[in-house]
């Protein structure tokens, strides 16, 4: 008796051993601890053994079983681990195929300047506003003192509608429209497109300005440079030299030509800055008083300062773009780089 | 303007080498970029007619560096014939030509210039011609003072008249072509014929030449806003126009004559008649102007001495007196008198010559006044982003299209806003539409074998109005073909059903429902694939016409939306909370055949209609052709429904899409 246990155990441990799958364990498992297993027939027969003999083959029986859940158990963990390496060898795919979904686009690099020089502002505590693009000769010149056969009108060649109504040639038109209706002090930044008689490989008849202004009664030239110095450093980094440099605009006086680092050379004279070490970014100055006159303010109690920036240059300057043409065929290999 | 250093050094000295020089002329207004051999190239602004010469320049250098101008030693020597009766003068237009000045130099012999005077044009640019034409260019190019010589033969009873232009009066000028005048135009006449353009070209009937004796030199200002117009006009810039048109010193007009006659006399070895005639309209007066230095400090966020004001303005050629209350009185010097006017120009002086770069950068006092956010440039930065995040890639097209455009769109170029001087004719009528410059991207970008397209653009669009300005709108458009998918492996391409998507996403995004749609009626679309979006605009399947007209191979999907109006929509759409449900819902399928011609939107009407506020939602989930499976979940908000309930509204919702719609119940 005590040897046909043992013999049940051994045969058990060794199939449950030998089993290479869970099924098969399984098959293992009602084969040797199942209803109709060897084992539980001999616990069933333990009453036909003497009294003396019970204790010690039931024992004996009991350790068995127990012996044989451990290897079925500890079989299982291991088949378990098998199997689980075998699925995820059978489920491995090449990760460096392309994902899935939708292409996702892009905004314009115009958009993108146009939004990084916007937030500046309007985090300087600027406000936005608009005007239309065909404008009349008023808001575009005379409000803005630039009179009639003055050289200086030559400064924008002009696409015309009729003869008093043309393509706004800059947004300074906006200037004039948002005094007419508001008094000091303003914070006003007027983004969007302008339109000139020009085309080649710096000049576009379509591009975008930004033109801001502020007016209050003590606004001073140092408050331009100050202002304007902070924009640029935002723009172009914190250590890019800056310089303020005397020149003519009519519809403001003192005015200056603001000018930073070239981004290329630094400073060194290239190519780029056409050896001068700078690049011109920005047209400003002290709005004229008879800009002033022209809205109905008084120049001796309020002052202010303008300027106005080419976003389609900075975004040139920015990213290297070398031909202001890319901007406006929307090659899609072109605009997909931004 | 070639400034080259050495002349500039005949006016005025400095220890500054030729790059310092650049910079510190650039850094007070003068843009100068030093050239090879020690040129300078001067760019002068328009408001700055003194600059338009060595000696402008060399009175800038002066004021920065403060070193004082050289004076000009020259002496005309005259013979004893007397100039009147020899010529005669009559300016008929005081207003056009205010000053009129001549000369006449004798027995002068018109050969080649000696070589320090050819090497000085040829330096600064100027093409030596004859002695005589290169004195004037030389005295152009020093002073600033146009001059020009006549041959006194060719002159018809040596009498010059300045007059306007005739009607249709013609004259052939030095450079030998034939210009059609009006009387916009000044002219100096004969008593038979035209001899030159007032202030911009002479006449090639009078032109100084070999055989030339007798020379009528002229110096003149003329207005400078009639000679803009000549110039303007006749299409002719000339180094004359150039200096008349901006305005030459009063002064100077004298100076210059006499010099040139000495000069000519000298070269030509001629005889210059004693006196010279001077036509003078109005004369000019000096001008005065006040400056209180405490404004100029106020203005300029400084704190500059007066004394030093008065030291730089003395230095730019102004006299200055102390006068009451800390004022200045300030006169202007005559060749300053096109520009300083104010005292805010005096200011400018002051500031630039005192340097930008001095002045301290400050940050303003009051606080900024911006207050109120852009809803509208907000929202169009908002839909950039769900329209980017929609896989749709941001273009920028011109504003302007061409008749081909509309000929291709087959969209009315009568309604359009006309450019009276395009730059070229595909560029000259402002769009009404942005489509038409997504299909240019969309043919552009075909052609570099592109077949996956998705573009959009917002823009302004334009229309005539009854008002003085057109009516611009700002638009949203986008163009949609090929395959969206990031990966070749991924099949499938942009349909109606796709834009569709993309078209409820972005309501989606702006936060509200789209108005009613439905089926289009538009040239652009193609019919039976095409929606329209009341008040909002069309989307759809570009009509094969167009589709041809532009070779597109595969189908071309597009929106366009007035996104003024989609702002107002999103504007007015208030978000708010509903709470979530409780209870669970149930749902119930309906499978049907379907007769033709009934739109999804009308069973989804009808099912919500029956079901009353039970239906939660109703949807298609299964079509193919006539054959089509929606589902509708039940739910109620205060109670768990009963299978019995749900069972009527099932059934009467069947009956109505059996009895009103024609459907037929699959098994």
């Amino acid at each position: 008796m005590e040897e046909k246990v043992r013999q049940i155990r051994e045969q058990a441990i060794k199939v449950i051993h030998e089993s290479q799958s869970l099924a098969s364990l399984d098959e293992a498992r009602i084969r040797y601890l199942g209803k109709k297993s060897a084992l539980l027939e001999l616990l069933k027969s333990l009453g036909t053994l003497p009294s003396e003999e019970r204790p010690k083959i039931g024992s004996l029986v009991n350790e068995a079983k127990e012996a044989i859940e451990q290897a079925l158990r500890s079989r299982k963990i291991v088949l378990m681990g098998i199997e689980q390496k075998q699925r995820i060898a059978a489920e491995k795919i090449d990760v460096t195929l392309p994902g899935k979904g939708i292409r996702r686009g892009s905004s314009h690099p115009l958009t993108q300047v146009m939004a990084e020089a916007k937030d500046i502002f309007l985090r300087l505590g600027f406000e936005i506003a608009e005007g239309p693009e065909i404008e009349t000769e008023y808001y575009n010149f005379d409000g803005l003192n630039i009179l009639p056969h003055h050289p200086s009108r030559d400064m924008w060649s002009t696409f015309f509608i009729k003869d008093d109504v043309l393509l706004r040639t800059h947004t300074s038109p906006v200037q004039i429209r948002v005094m007419e209706k508001h008094k000091p002090p303003l914070a006003i930044i007027a983004p969007g497109r302008v339109y000139r008689c020009d085309s080649d490989a710096t000049h576009s008849p379509v591009f975008h300005q930004l033109e801001g202004f502020l007016v209050d009664n003590k606004v001073t030239f140092g408050d331009l440079k100050g202002v304007l110095t902070d924009f640029l450093r935002q723009m172009f980094g914190q250590e890019k030299p800056v310089r303020f440099r005397p020149s003519y605009f009519p519809f403001t006086e003192p005015s200056a030509e603001v000018d930073v680092a070239c981004v290329l050379c630094n400073g060194k004279g290239c190519r780029l800055c056409k050896e001068t070490g700078w690049l011109e970014i920005l047209g400003s100055g002290m709005i004229d008083p008879n800009v002033f006159k022209a809205v109905g303010y008084d120049a001796e109690k309020v002052s202010g300062f303008a300027f106005g920036m080419g976003i389609d240059r900075i975004a040139m300057l920015k990213y290297g773009i070398d031909n202001i043409r890319l901007l406006y065929e929307n090659d899609l290999r072109f605009l997909e780089q931004f | 303007m070639r400034v080259p250093i050495e002349w500039l050094k005949e006016l005025v000295s400095f220890r500054a080498g030729p790059d310092q020089l650049a910079q510190l002329l650039t850094m007070a207004g003068l843009e100068t970029v030093l050239l090879p051999d020690d040129i300078l190239d001067v760019d002068v602004l328009p408001n700055r007619a003194d600059c338009w010469s060595i000696l402008g320049v060399a009175r800038e250098v002066s004021a920065i560096t403060k070193f004082k101008l050289k004076n000009i030693h020259y002496k005309t020597k005259e013979s004893a014939k007397k100039i009147n009766g020899s010529v005669k003068v009559e300016v008929r237009d005081k207003e056009l030509c205010p000053r009129y000045m001549v000369r006449v130099i004798e027995n002068v012999k018109v050969g080649e210039s000696p070589e320090w005077l050819k090497k000085k044009l040829e330096r600064s640019g100027l093409r030596s011609i004859n002695n005589v034409v290169d004195v004037t260019n030389y005295l152009l190019h020093e002073m600033g003072q146009p001059l020009h010589a006549f041959d006194a033969a060719l002159v018809k009873d040596q009498f010059i008249i300045v007059r306007r232009a005739n009607p249709e009066e013609k004259i052939t000028t030095l450079d030998g072509k034939e210009q059609l005048l009006t009387p916009d135009v000044l002219v100096i006449a004969d008593p038979e014929k035209v001899i030159a353009i007032g202030g911009v070209m002479g006449g090639a009937n009078s032109e100084v030449n070999s055989e030339t004796r007798t020379i009528i030199l002229e110096s003149a200002f003329f207005n400078p806003i009639s000679i803009h117009k000549t110039s303007k006009l006749l299409k002719l810039r000339t180094e004359a126009s150039i200096r008349f048109d901006y305005g030459v010193d009063w002064d100077g007009v004298e100076t210059g004559l006499d010099r040139a006659a000495a000069l000519i006399a000298e070269l030509g070895r001629g005889d210059v008649l004693k006196g010279k005639l001077d036509a003078i309209g109005k004369s000019r007066k000096p001008r005065c102007l006040e400056l209180r230095p405490g404004r100029a400090n106020q203005l300029l966020g400084t704190e500059i001495a007066t004394g030093d004001m008065i030291s730089i303005l003395k230095r730019l050629g102004f006299t200055v007196k102390r006068g009451d209350s800390g004022k200045l009185k300030v006169e202007v010097p005559p060749y300053r008198l096109m520009d300083i006017e104010r005292e805010i120009d005096l200011i400018e002086e002051i500031a630039r010559i005192w340097g930008y770069n001095r002045i301290e950068a400050t940050m303003p006092f009051a606080g900024f006044a911006g207050r109120n956010r852009n809803l509208e440039d907000i929202f169009r930065s908002k839909l950039v982003d769900i329209l980017t995040g929609e896989g749709l890639t941001e273009v920028e097209t011109y504003s302007m299209l061409g008749p081909k455009d509309f000929e291709q769109t087959g969209i009315s170029q009568e309604v359009t806003v006309k450019i009276a001087n395009p730059l070229t004719v595909e560029e000259s009528l402002m769009r009404p539409e942005l489509l038409p410059g997504l299909l240019k991207v969309a043919a552009y970008n075909k052609n570099r074998q592109r077949d996956n397209i998705f573009v959009f653009e917002i823009g302004r669009t334009f229309a005539p109005a009854h008002d003085k300005l057109p009516k611009e709108r700002w638009h949203v458009a986008g163009l949609l073909t090929g395959s969206p998918f990031m990966s070749a492996l991924d099949k499938g391409e942009a349909d109606y059903f796709y834009l569709k998507g993309v078209v409820e996403n972005m309501f989606q995004g702006i936060g509200c429902e789209p108005p009613k749609i439905s089926e289009a009626d538009n040239f652009l679309l193609q019919p039976g694939r095409g929606a329209v979006i009341e008040g909002i605009g069309i989307f759809g399947a570009l009509h094969p016409d167009i589709q041809r007209n532009y070779e597109f191979t595969r189908p071309v999907f597009f929106f366009e939306f007035d996104a003024e109006a989609l702002f107002e929509l999103a504007a007015a759409n208030k978000k708010s909370y509903r709470p979530l449900p409780r209870f669970p819902s149930v749902t119930r399928d309906v499978s049907m055949f379907l007769p033709p011609d009934l739109e999804n939107q009308v069973i989804i009407s009808t099912i919500y209609k029956t079901g009353g506020s039970l239906v939660e939602s109703a949807f298609p989930f299964d079509k193919y052709k006539d054959s089509a499976a929606y589902r509708i979940v039940y739910r109620h908000p205060d109670r768990t429904l009963t299978e019995e309930e749900i069972n009527i509204k099932q059934q009467e919702i069947v009956n109505a899409l059996v009895n009103k719609l024609s459907v037929r119940l699959r098994s």
